[in-house]
């Protein structure tokens, strides 16, 4: 018995030296980390690619987190065993472009005469991307944060429930009836609170975050949340905090439980949930903007998300397969197709007008909320977005701040000042490391 | 005592010659490569790479959010182990006065060692939820470890207790089941009651398993809950969970900053000689030779 | 022994209520296992597994390809945990039953090493590991993790305490070391060796940033990384419990198998051997 447990661990041992493949085929490998039916949707793309390019094969290979992915795909680069593709959020951004490993798309695209018209591309996504109006990386998963909330319990509270508050005044209104009627326990939370209360909500209302337009001009040193505009926010969110009508429920997407069982009435988070909540409320769902602070001009909403990153130091062959690759993803059909199915944004002007002429838009108009705005009249002229050395580390870094401001551990000015001093550190050593 | 001593010259080196060739390729050389980084700023891709002396290690020692790591993991190791060494006792005393059931209830506590530390996690995670949990939902008081860094810390104190459980209580079980009987008998017959019996008589005897439990714990609870910590809280709310691995772990690893990760290694690596001392002084010396 | 039937009936009262506690976390996983999304999160929540049992369970078994996965761990786990069962026999019987001039300095170095974190390290054993190019392969998967302080450490108390007059006898039979190590030493060590087995396949089951960051094809991924892949993060989606918890419950089986099945020696095994 225990002679052949040996053999047979032996024969599978030998076993798994052989490799299996297939000759032929250009073979891309595609590292990614998106999970759950997601996940399912981008394979299920894949296998259609590989299907109808028989000389093509596309791994995907899921590669944990986000940062799993970035890291592990550094540190095949470093070892000469980078993967074709990556992807990569939108933090690591900085990252990539300073590493001078990368090969950016539009670079690609023109190398190997595939036509694409870049200007097709959402604006505000491209902006996001892009170095001096040519995009570095393809947009894949995007989204943007937005408000959504709950029309039953709006009903029941006396409120229109096709009338979402607007400016920071209808939330504290509607947030005070919503509470005070029982309907709820408390008013309104937000996901990514870092992602949404310390970077949306400045450009939302025209506010810088760093110096050097945002690390769009020039590598940025200095933050500058703990402006007048941000000790305001903070303190208008701290205030409402104690009123029940605004809370604080945690990092990513760990609010959003509290949404969905009606605890709270409003949330601003990714549109990227939208379909999770579709399937997991029993109740209405509605849409609206970004509430706006009186007394402020009007700017953009940030982009969120991932973007798909090409490694530099492969064949001219393999080059060809990923730009097709690339091409095929940007498609509209197939952009339409990722939009009905994630909820993620379509990346195109074409998907969008494609999912208009359906009528799309008409049957669900929680989805064009994104796109208006996205689109909205800005009153500054834009932020494109925001571009940090270390922006995992610093998201991190502010991110504790505030939830030292909703603990009751610091006050608003305080925190804003540890987390303006701390963030330049990172962003002074990112510089000494990366750039000089 | 001594054990015998076979007496050749090259077999003892042919014997650990494999294990140590193991260990010097992959452990030992990537260790001192990491560590070496210490003392540079380098940008993750290797492109840069600036010796920078002490500055790293300056940078930590003068952030509070350090400091605070270091007190946070104090209270996590000791929460872990304090809590766990006790409860498995009492509870391994339970089982070994049981007559009867004994096998069904060593299975029943030996459970929850079978998941890894961050499914741990994930689970009591979803147990303790503010917004749905069934734990929250039953408390009389509120449990909200989302905000509240201190009821973040009972949660991952639990969560990492609790999967150490069913290991400490095998050891324990495993030394009280060498406790002779007759011992305790004789103990009875004096008179003892039955918690003198267990202080005079039992708890010595486990003190090598107790000793030895503790450095497990110890270790487990330093250095291998990254991964449980990373599931629940990621640190948060405001660095209340944030013990000095995981801030190792995520400034090398998600942060992408070699340098502050590698002094922090460097860190992690003292304390480490430190347990290993200990270990060697009183485990070693004192206990297991009484 | 002297107990009354009252203070019987406490000591399992009082176990019987530390059993429901420690067992309820993986009791309420697996409710949450059979039933429905909205279930999940509705108010008050289930205490009774519902009827979704086996739509999740196909789910999560299809989604993720769980039984490659559950190959491949089991692959790694048993490979891992007989390599350093193996390495550990060896040195922990040159460091008890020889004098020689590195012997502290080897188990020093044996403890101190393998103590450091796995993510401190990861990143230059990966560049060493690559360097042989052994990246994707089960040789580069298992010979980094196969050193065991745990393994050494345990087995030099154990063979420590074994009786000497073991060793003279088989010198007085005419034997070698050798012939002591396989003839007496390990059938001795039987059940700790076993005991030692179930910690060391618990560990290598669990490890999830090694296998993940060394192996990128897909069909060599280990169970740990199916679940993670089923957990979303970012700006994905919402948590699908009770979809995860099917994977949660099967990952667990194979550990759970091991304790089980070696549960007598599991415990025995964690003192000295049988004299």
């Amino acid at each position: 018995m225990k002679k052949y447990l040996v053999l047979f661990l032996l024969l599978v041992f030998i076993g798994s030296f052989t490799v299996v493949g297939q000759a032929q085929d250009v073979e891309i490998d595609f590292w990614y980390a998106l999970s759950g039916n997601i996940q399912e949707v981008t394979l299920s793309m894949v296998e259609d690619f590989n299907e109808s390019h028989p000389d093509i094969q596309v791994n995907p290979v899921h590669r944990g987190s986000y940062s799993e992915v970035l890291t592990s795909s550094i540190a095949a680069y470093r070892t000469g065993n980078a993967p074709h593709i990556v992807q990569v959020y939108e933090v690591g951004t900085q990252t990539l472009l300073d590493s001078n490993a990368i090969k950016p798309v539009y670079e690609l695209f023109e190398e190997n005469n595939v036509e694409i018209n870049w200007d097709n591309f959402i604006g505000p996504l491209k902006a996001y991307y892009s170095v001096e109006g040519n995009l570095s990386s393809l947009p894949f998963n995007s989204s943007t944060p937005f408000l959504y909330y709950n029309k039953d319990a709006f009903e029941e509270a006396g409120l229109d429930p096709e009338q979402p508050p607007t400016t920071f005044k209808e939330v504290e209104e509607y947030g005070k009836q919503l509470v005070e009627s029982g309907v709820v326990e408390n008013g309104l939370t937000v996901g990514w609170p870092s992602w949404v209360l310390a970077e949306n909500m400045f450009t939302w209302h025209g506010q810088p975050i760093t110096n050097n337009k945002n690390g769009y001009t020039d590598h940025a040193s200095e933050l500058k949340i703990n402006s007048e505009f941000g000790v305001e926010l903070f303190k208008q969110f701290k205030e409402w905090e104690e009123e029940n009508i605004f809370t604080y429920e945690g990092r990513e997407g760990t609010p959003n439980p509290s949404f969905l069982t009606g605890q709270t009435g409003m949330i601003i988070t990714s549109t990227a949930y939208l379909g999770g909540f579709k399937e997991g409320a029993d109740f209405e769902i509605g849409s609206g903007f970004i509430p706006h602070k009186e007394g402020y001009p009007q700017g953009n909403s940030l982009i969120g998300g991932a973007t798909l990153w090409v490694y530099d130091g492969h064949s001219d062959e393999e080059y060809q397969a990923i730009t097709e690759f690339l091409d095929y993803i940007a498609s509209a059909d197939q952009q339409v197709r990722w939009h009905k199915e994630t909820g993620y944004l379509p990346v195109t002007q074409d998907a969008v007008d494609q999912l208009d002429e359906e009528g799309w838009f008409e049957e669900n108009p929680n989805h064009s909320t994104a796109f208006n705005q996205l689109n909205v009249e800005t009153d500054t002229g834009e932020f494109a977005g925001l571009r940090l050395g270390d922006f995992v580390a610093i998201r991190e870094i502010v991110l504790s701040e505030i939830e030292s401001i909703f603990s009751g551990d610091k006050t608003v000015e305080n925190a804003l000042d540890d987390a303006v001093e701390k963030s330049n550190q990172r962003l002074q050593r990112y510089i000494e490391a990366n750039v000089e | 005592m001594e054990q015998y001593k076979f007496k050749s010259k090259k077999l003892p080196y042919l014997l650990s010659i494999p294990q140590f060739i193991i260990v010097t390729i992959f452990i030992l050389y990537p260790t001192y490569k990491s560590l070496e980084l210490s003392l540079f700023t380098t940008s993750i891709f290797g492109g840069n790479k600036v010796f920078v002396g002490l500055q790293n290690f300056n940078d930590l020692f003068s952030s509070p959010d350090y400091l605070k790591t270091v007190v946070v993991s104090l209270i996590f190791a000791g929460g872990v182990t304090i809590i766990g060494l006790a409860l498995s006792l009492l509870i391994s005393v339970l089982i070994n006065n049981a007559l009867k059931g004994l096998t069904i209830y060593r299975t029943a506590f030996i459970w929850p060692y079978a998941l890894s530390p961050a499914v741990a996690g994930a689970i009591w995670m979803f147990i303790m939820h503010p917004s749905y949990g069934i734990l929250t939902s039953i408390l009389p008081f509120e449990l909200n470890w989302i905000l509240n860094g201190n009821h973040a810390l009972i949660l991952i104190i639990s969560a990492a207790t609790w999967r150490m459980l069913g290991y400490n209580i095998a050891f324990y079980l495993a030394g009280l089941q060498s406790v002779p009987v007759s011992l305790r008998e004789a103990a009875a017959l004096d008179g003892a009651s039955g918690f003198q019996k267990f202080f005079r008589i039992t708890f010595p005897l486990l003190t090598p398993t107790t000793f030895f439990l503790l450095t497990m714990n110890l270790v487990y609870s330093f250095f291998r809950t990254f991964g449980l910590i990373h599931t629940v809280t990621k640190g948060g709310p405001s660095g209340m969970t944030e013990i000095m691995v995981y801030k190792t772990y995520k400034d090398g690893f998600i942060n992408l900053v070699p340098g502050l990760s590698a002094a922090q290694s460097v860190i992690l690596l003292a304390i480490v000689i430190g347990i290993i001392s200990f270990q060697f002084k009183y485990l070693e010396r004192k206990v297991h030779y009484a | 022994m002297h107990k009354t039937k009252f203070q019987s009936f406490l000591n399992h009262l009082l176990l019987i209520v530390l059993v429901i506690i420690v067992i309820f976390p993986v009791y309420y996983a697996f409710v949450i296992s059979s039933i429905s999304f909205k279930e999940v999160f509705s108010m008050p929540p289930k205490l009774l597994p519902g009827t979704n049992l086996m739509a999740n369970y196909s789910h999560a078994w299809n989604s993720v390809n769980l039984g490659r996965l559950l190959i491949n761990s089991l692959i790694f786990a048993l490979f891992t945990t007989f390599g350093k069962i193996f390495l550990s026999i060896l040195t922990s019987f040159a460091i008890v039953y020889f004098d020689f001039r590195f012997k502290n300095f080897i188990f020093f170095i044996t403890l101190l090493t393998l103590m450091m974190p796995v993510p401190v390290r990861i990143m230059s054993t990966y560049e060493v590991v690559s360097s042989f190019g052994w990246i994707n392969s089960y040789q580069g998967l298992i010979f980094p993790m196969i050193a065991s302080a745990t393994g050494t450490f345990l087995l030099r108390q154990i063979f420590m305490s074994v009786p000497r007059e073991l060793a003279e006898a088989t010198i007085v039979d005419g034997g070698g070391p050798l012939t002591f190590l396989f003839k007496v030493l390990i059938p001795i060590a039987k059940t700790n060796i076993a005991a030692l087995f179930v910690i060391l396949f618990i560990w290598a089951w669990n490890q999830y940033l090694w296998p993940l960051i060394i192996t990128t094809n897909p069909n060599m991924n280990v169970v740990q990384l199916g679940i993670e892949a089923v957990i979303p993060k970012g700006g994905t989606a919402l948590p699908k419990w009770n979809q995860i918890m099917p994977v949660v419950i099967f990952t667990m089986i194979p550990p759970l198998g091991v304790i089980l099945y070696l549960q007598r020696s599991f415990v025995q095994g964690l003192i000295e051997p049988e004299k």
